[in-house]
């Protein structure tokens, strides 16, 4: 039965959403992030007094990393069903996310490597935490194009009863537009751009969580209701 | 975009009797949205100006206000033109095309007048990174000139929908939701204007 597959990896996107938050809040403890303008000194501290936590919590990130993709994967064959054998959407969608959510890998890979060696100097430990970070806000230019293209498929549907409905398609055009402040951090050290600001993290965090459970619901929908069959 | 939801509509009048809600409801989820963000970016403006006001003055008057008015009177008459385009859709009147194309003309005066402020702004050695007011000023402005961007490219489609005889040729649905996103486009432009340009 196909509708369970694509259930199951419905539910990966919440298993990997959840395991995403755990590694980097209570056990990585860098959410909310390390302000972007700490000194040199406490930002090494920091990775030295807490290397354990981040340790595991970037085991826990990096997984998370490739248990998003059959989540993906299930969004993509709502869009390949949408749009029928020809489907440049679907396959931009399918290559923009392949890079755009591989780097939350990285970021669990950046966060290791500076936990790694605490007698390396301070500024090392600062650059590999930089580059984590960077890895974790910038993939908001990606997402928004993931989002462009989900929301200009769904809305391209032309069934009397949609395969996802039109709302969550502009619900994607949303999310897209609200996750861009996020491609701004690296001109900021401090204020609502940067990359612990309210507008460049904060904000695309909540767009980004709600997009994610909205998903998740509408999926769900579409599967139950046999969307995926027939034709 | 929205053919099919109205396909029905082909009357292409509002159905008697059922409340009519312009566009199609899912418009509104964009709409409602955009504005709680755009609320959330105005406090947390309210909240920096607060902690640096006098910097904040001291910048806000460097400011082009009769450039800012300008762009405030383009859009609203944008705007206008929109409305009138959808009621003459409704009516079957032909000028609706001609009331579109005026719209997006008019929008990208706007896009032109914001091009020549931000290389005044530039040539004044005023950029991202001055203040924290210009932070807001380059951030918030950028964000809603990719509002109107986008809006501009919704409207141009609403165009390419009229045949040369000025029939509109897809469900009012589609020029209503076009509307709708470009008065929200003009309402968040006139809040960024007092907010920045006069409070």
């Amino acid at each position: 039965m196909k509708s369970g597959t694509m259930k199951v990896c419905t539910y990966m996107g919440a298993l990997a959403g959840t395991l995403l938050f755990v590694g980097i809040w209570p056990l990585a403890n860098m959410f909310p992030p390390l302000a972007p303008d700490m000194g040199t000194a406490e930002v090494a501290a920091y990775y030295r007094g807490n290397q354990t936590g981040i340790l595991v919590g970037a085991i826990l990130i990096m997984t998370a990393s490739a248990l998003f993709f059959p989540f993906l994967a299930a969004i993509a064959v709502l869009l390949k069903k949408i749009e029928g054998p020809v489907s440049p959407m679907t396959y931009a969608f399918i290559m923009v996310v392949a890079y755009g959510f591989v780097t939350v890998f990285f970021a669990g890979l950046f966060f290791t490597a500076a936990a790694y060696r605490p007698s390396f100097s301070d500024e090392t430990i600062h650059s590999l935490s930089d580059i984590a970070f960077f890895l974790f806000v910038m993939p908001a230019v990606p997402a928004f194009v993931q989002n462009v293209i989900t929301g200009i498929a769904i809305l391209g549907d032309k069934r009397a009863e949609p395969i996802l409905p039109r709302w969550v398609g502009y619900m994607n055009l949303w999310t897209g537009v609200l996750l861009l402040p996020g491609c701004v951090v690296g001109l900021f050290k401090v204020g609502p751009f940067a990359w612990n600001g309210a507008l460049a993290f904060w904000l695309p965090a909540v767009v980004f969580a709600i997009w994610f459970n909205v998903m998740i619901v509408a999926m769900l929908g579409a599967i139950k209701r046999g969307a995926l069959a027939g034709e | 975009m929205n053919d099919t939801a109205h396909a029905a509509d082909t009357t292409n009048k509002p159905s008697a009797g059922k409340r009519h809600v312009p566009g199609e409801e899912g418009v509104w989820v964009f709409i409602f949205g955009d504005l709680i963000v755009f609320a959330a970016f105005f406090v947390t403006y309210a909240v920096g100006r607060l902690d640096e006001l006098d910097l904040f003055r001291e910048s806000q008057a460097l400011l082009d206000r009769q450039l800012g008015l300008l762009n405030t009177l383009l859009l609203l008459t944008s705007s206008w033109c929109v409305a009138q385009a959808v009621s003459a859709v409704r009516h079957k009147d032909p000028r609706a095309r001609l009331l579109t194309g005026g719209a997006i003309l008019l929008g990208l005066g706007f896009v032109i007048v914001k091009f020549f402020e931000y290389s005044a702004k530039v040539e004044a050695g005023i950029t991202l990174n001055t203040n924290s007011f210009f932070i807001y000023y380059y951030m918030f402005t950028g964000i809603h000139l990719l509002h109107v961007l986008i809006g501009l490219g919704v409207l141009a489609y609403v165009f390419s929908r009229f045949n040369r005889a000025g029939q509109f040729q897809s469900g009012i649905g589609l020029i209503e939701g076009g509307g709708v996103f470009w008065h929200l486009v003009d309402l968040l432009w006139i809040v960024l204007f007092a907010l920045l340009y006069l409070v």
